[in-house]
């Protein structure tokens, strides 16, 4: 079951300098940075309600970020919902027809997660995340808050 | 300036109401009104744009998918005080009665994001 927005996913050209609007101007508390190497992205995760806007950075022209950023630049990128139960909705989907990214979860910088293809969802990239229990030490590569 | 919420996100669409079924059927999210979707505090709005606005320009040139987001701040007029000391371009405009301020995208780096008081 789907609780909430977790996130939704901005691209920028670089951190720090979209930190002057988001945080600086909008007033959205910084609580994590991380270098996801795997994506070849740093992230960092802005609070706002029950949600987070996460701003993400491509480390290379040839990572997924990284061609969105040439393709279409700085914008708007993905919507995930949280779950409690990210297994059972990847099933769920795949059950209905939708056209997945991941075949299984995976971890992400949200907790597990898994993405759908926006083929079958109207042209929305949707991730869903079901966060990280209280004292899972997340991913590597989170760096100190800015 | 206080942010609340994500108010909405926007999707757009040639046609709304079949979109709007794909996320009903996949997501299984309940109707929050007309054209929109509730999830937690958020909802996720389906429009069909008219040629020569905003949204119509974002599904002309992207096509179609989420084009919009829109925060709920606890004040317009606190927001715009904030937005014009930080030298960030708007415009005040009002949809079906409800007054917002359109963040430039150049701003918002990209995004066309609005700013709300009331849902």
């Amino acid at each position: 079951m789907l609780s909430r927005i977790h996130h939704i996913g901005v691209v920028v050209r670089d951190l720090e300098q979209a930190y002057g609007f988001w945080r600086n101007t909008l007033g959205l508390p910084v609580h994590k940075v991380a270098t996801v190497k795997d994506q070849d992205v740093r992230a960092a995760l802005l609070t706002v309600g029950e949600s987070e806007i996460e701003l993400l950075q491509p480390l290379s022209d040839q990572s997924g970020i990284g061609k969105f950023l040439a393709k279409r630049g700085e914008g708007l990128h993905h919507l995930c919902f949280a779950t409690d139960d990210v297994g059972a909705e990847l099933e769920g989907a795949r059950d209905k027809g939708t056209r997945l990214i991941d075949k299984q979860p995976r971890p992400g910088l949200a907790g597990m997660i898994c993405f759908l293809h926006p083929a079958s969802t109207r042209g929305v990239l949707v991730e869903y995340a079901e966060p990280y229990p209280p004292g899972h030490p997340g991913l590597p590569g989170e760096e100190p808050l800015p | 300036m206080k942010v609340e919420r994500i108010r909405n996100a926007t999707v757009v669409s040639p046609d709304a109401a079949a979109a709007q079924k794909t996320f009903t059927d996949l997501f299984s999210l309940a109707t929050a009104g007309p054209g929109a979707l509730a999830v937690g505090e958020s909802r996720i709005e389906f429009v069909t744009p008219a040629e020569g606005t905003r949204l119509g320009e974002a599904l002309a040139t992207s096509g179609e998918g989420m084009a919009e987001i829109c925060l709920r701040v606890a004040d317009l007029a606190t927001a715009a005080d904030a937005l014009r000391k930080a030298g960030v371009a708007f415009a005040e405009e009002q949809t079906d009665g409800t007054p917002g301020l359109h963040i430039d995208p150049s701003a918002a780096h990209g995004v066309r994001l609005t700013l709300r008081d009331v849902d």
